[in-house]
């Protein structure tokens, strides 16, 4: 007892030894009533049926859900956006939930003559965020590239305006839950969960889609050349793509802005009986009989029969449906101010991400369990507290995780087994600690606070050099390693809480008779020992 | 309390054998090193490089039907893509290919290469799609290299802030014989399997790290606890003659002291990486392996080189303080 630190001290004096018990018992309920969800059946299945809309969809019901409310006539602006803030959150619930069990209660429902209006029909599920390698989708990262007459540079304005347009095209996709991040000065990480169509994406989110309208004019050696005249798709209002009367082909009609209009008008008067051609980055729309757009050569513009003042127009190219679809988009999104290119694409299919989700689950159970095994056989009884402790910790660590909305990776994963790993340490050193006191012939209360005590400046220790290179990684890693450095700081954290609480209250739980690391306590010694633990006290 | 070698029979003799475990780190580093080598000279880098290093796509296709290797990579040709690798694996109990091939960067190429597929082999699932462009692997190398070397700055100012400067540097020395160690096998696996690093192995790999550090810890603190029994006096079991205790010796207790929990520990985590090895995800098989490979070092090293480094540079320290004033007086 000679060099019992100041940490033991601490630890044992009794407001301090007060707490642990109700904290354990806090943090347990918290983190069941985190992790896991229960919603009648009915709800969940109206959830999953939002996430299943596209986009716009999805906006009508919610706009249509949200007039319905009684209070929406009398609401700001500001609430009113909170209500569709919300409504939005609720619709993208379905596709972060792992349904655990359907639970039906029809027949205890019944038995305890329960009213009738009461859902029968129950859902139990958690809802973490899982990353997009467990639950498939895609993800790419797009590097905005400077065009050096205009934009020698890219600057955050330039990249604003970049996330912006690729913002609108993105949700004009129609999937839900996209995410576009900006990364870095020149950089931007898109991420479409559950995309059906990768290809579609990238198609969509690759193009400058500067829309250019050009005249005829003859070039210094004769030839005639396409000459830019200052309009572009930026002066348009709005476009749409319109089928044509003949079946299968569409075409783009847009309307322009004022500004826009003025300028059309006043250049369609000027070039009637002349041509006026249309350029999607610098490529001429209308497309041959293979598909392909017409190359300069063979593309002859549109004639202009008679000035148009109204400010509509339309674009035939012959277009097939997506393609218009594709185009009015990309014209009502605005074009890139410069133009992008994707660097990295990830597409994990969703049979591969729920292959993987599946079988880590069922692999971490057996890791656990053995774990658990390998602990009651070392430590009998103590191995017992160790097991719930980890447990404790195990549900304490997801629970935060929701609570955080930390997005969980393979890499994530990786990282909360390794603070699992030094969970349980935190209990082993506890316990070989305390096995030595006990051997020293200290009382078993004593011996327990010993041991912890002087286990505790090795967990401290070692554990606070983890966290400082887990904030080291934080600042300087890339997305991997930061979601490996986010979830093993936080199990960390979590173990040294379960550490201090859950496995010191617990050991001290243990009846006596019970017996510890092989050492009893109801022979000859209990005698002497009671006295002992009096004075401890 | 201050004489524990009663209740700690010896099990490991640190300082008597230090030769010992330091040949055993030779052995277990220099073939590494070797294939660490060996792979420069082919591959231009330590470890070959994945798609994430070098730029490239890897395509997984999961068919209707049963296909044979050899019409894909008649495909491949066709599609002028050429060099490519295909291989076969097994995701859900179902076949799948894995095409490697250089970054399709035209998105055209990629539909053709999809359509040729089709055409020849019926139709698939596409599994999974990864693509780099070749500008941004030296970037993540660099970001990841940066990552590490912070990180060992830190841990070097936080231990030798609660321990000593030559702890810290011994703490970081076993981490690096982890890290060769693990480098060095990937490197060897790489050589003779084609196993190709990608940037969870960076995640690995600074797993490693966390956990070697921590192990070491553990040890250095029971080394920092028991110090103050150096030069107390004791008894040679054996022989019954009174001696003063060493640096050495208390660093001997302190291993053995610390040697249950050192191996239960790893125990505990090499459960959790075997069950994940074995029963885990296809994605995730090279990651927890190596994993696997540097835990199981990291606590031979924490036990056996981090503890012999310590004393050894103790010892050469005290025979220079102990030289000096003797040349001095000759």
């Amino acid at each position: 007892m000679a060099s019992k630190s100041l940490l033991s001290k601490i630890g044992s004096s009794a407001i301090f030894r007060d707490w642990k018990p109700w904290a354990v018992v806090v943090v347990f309920f918290w983190s069941v009533t985190t992790l896991f969800k229960i919603e009648p059946e009915s709800t969940v299945n109206h959830w999953i049926e939002l996430s299943n809309m596209n986009t716009s969809e999805l906006n009508m019901e919610i706009q249509k859900r949200c007039v319905a409310m009684p209070r929406w006539q009398k609401m700001n602006i500001y609430e009113k956006e909170h209500v569709v803030k919300e409504e939005l959150e609720k619709a993208q619930m379905a596709n972060n939930i792992q349904i655990l069990k359907r639970i039906g209660i029809a027949s205890l429902a019944q038995s305890l003559n329960l009213d009738k209006k009461i859902p029968t029909r129950y859902v139990l599920f958690t809802n973490l965020k899982l990353g997009l390698d467990l639950r498939g989708g895609s993800q790419l990262l797009l590097k905005a590239m400077p065009a050096p007459p205009q934009v020698p540079e890219i600057t955050p304005e330039v990249m604003n305006g970049v996330e912006t347009v690729i913002n609108n095209r993105i949700n004009s996709l129609g999937v839900s839950e996209t995410l576009v991040q900006r990364a870095g000065k020149d950089r931007l990480i898109v991420e479409m969960p559950g995309i059906k169509d990768p290809q579609q994406a990238k198609d969509r989110i690759g193009t400058t889609a500067l829309l250019e309208f050009k005249e005829l004019a003859i070039a210094p050696d004769g030839t005639a050349m396409w000459k830019d005249c200052g309009l572009t798709g930026a002066d348009f209002k709005r476009a749409q793509a319109t089928a044509m009367m003949a079946g299968s082909t569409y075409r783009v009609s847009f309307e322009f802005k004022p500004e826009g209009a003025k300028k059309f008008g006043e250049l369609t008067k000027r070039l009637v009986g002349q041509q006026i051609g249309i350029f999607l980055d610098g490529v001429p729309t209308e497309r041959g009989p293979d598909g392909r757009s017409l190359s300069l050569q063979e593309y002859r513009g549109v004639t202009v029969k008679e000035p148009i003042l109204t400010g509509t127009g339309e674009i035939t190219g012959s277009f097939t449906q997506d393609q218009a679809v594709d185009l009015s988009v990309k014209l009502n999104a605005g074009a890139l101010p410069v133009p992008v290119q994707i660097l990295e694409e990830r597409t994990v299919g969703a049979t591969l991400g729920q292959d993987s989700i599946n079988k880590s689950l069922i692999a971490g159970c057996i890791g656990i369990a053995t774990v658990m095994v390998f602990m009651l056989l070392v430590y009998g009884w103590a191995g017992l507290v160790a097991d719930i402790a980890l447990i404790l910790y195990t549900l304490a660590t997801l629970a935060i995780f929701i609570s955080m909305s930390v997005t969980l990776t393979l890499a994530g994963i990786a990282g909360f087994i390794l603070s699992i790993g030094m969970a349980v340490d935190a209990n082993i050193l506890i316990f070989e600690r305390t096995k030595e006191e006990l051997k020293n012939g200290k009382a078993l209360y004593s011996a327990i606070e010993a041991g912890f005590g002087r286990a505790f400046s090795a967990i401290f220790d070692s554990n606070a050099n983890s966290l400082i290179a887990c904030a080291v990684l934080m600042m300087f890693g890339t997305s991997i390693v930061k979601g490996f450095a986010v979830t093993l700081a936080i199990g960390v954290a979590v173990s040294m809480f379960t550490a201090i609480t859950a496995s010191r209250t617990m050991l001290h739980l243990i009846p006596r008779s019970f017996g510890l690391f092989g050492q009893k306590f109801d022979s000859k010694s209990s005698t002497t020992q009671k006295p002992k633990q009096k004075e401890a006290v | 309390m201050s004489t524990k070698e009663q209740d700690y029979k010896v099990k490991v003799d640190i300082v008597k054998y230090r030769w010992i475990w330091i040949g055993i780190s030779l052995l277990l580093t220099l073939p590494g090193l070797v294939g660490i080598g060996l792979s420069y000279a082919k591959y231009g880098t330590p470890l070959k490089p994945g798609i994430d290093f070098t730029g490239g796509s890897i395509l997984q296709y999961q068919f209707d039907k049963p296909v044979e290797l050899e019409p894909i990579h008649q495909v491949l040709e066709e599609c002028h893509l050429p060099g490519s690798q295909v291989q076969k694996a097994y995701i859900s109990g179902k076949e799948a290919v894995v095409l490697r091939t250089k970054a399709l960067d035209d998105e055209n190429l990629k539909k053709q290469l999809d359509a040729a597929l089709e055409a020849k082999l019926g139709p698939f699932k596409q599994l999974s799609i990864d693509k780099v462009t070749a500008t941004i692997g030296p970037e993540l190398l660099m970001n990841g290299l940066i990552a590490l070397f912070s990180t060992l700055a830190v841990m070097i100012l936080y231990i030798s802030y609660r321990y000593k400067l030559d702890f810290a540097v011994c703490a970081i020395v076993a981490l690096l014989h982890d890290v060769i160690v693990l480098c060095g096998f990937y490197a060897i696996l790489g050589l003779v399997i084609g196993v190709e690093v990608d940037s969870l192995f960076l995640s690995a790999v600074l797993t490693v790290i966390g956990f070697s550090v921590h192990d070491t810890i553990v040890v250095f603190d029971r080394i920092r606890e028991n110090a103050k029994y150096v030069g107390s006096k004791t008894k040679n079991p054996v022989t019954g003659e009174e001696y003063k205790k060493t640096f050495g010796d208390v660093t001997n207790d302190s291993v053995n002291q610390t040697l249950a929990r050192s191996i239960y520990t790893s125990l505990t985590v090499v459960f959790t990486l075997t069950a994940l090895y074995l029963w885990g995800g296809v994605t995730t098989k090279d990651f927890v392996l190596a994993m696997l490979v540097g835990i199981i070092s990291g606590t031979y090293s924490s036990i056996f080189n981090a503890s012999c480094l310590l004393v050894l540079w103790r010892e050469i320290k005290l025979k220079k303080q102990m030289g000096k004033p003797a040349v001095a007086r000759t």
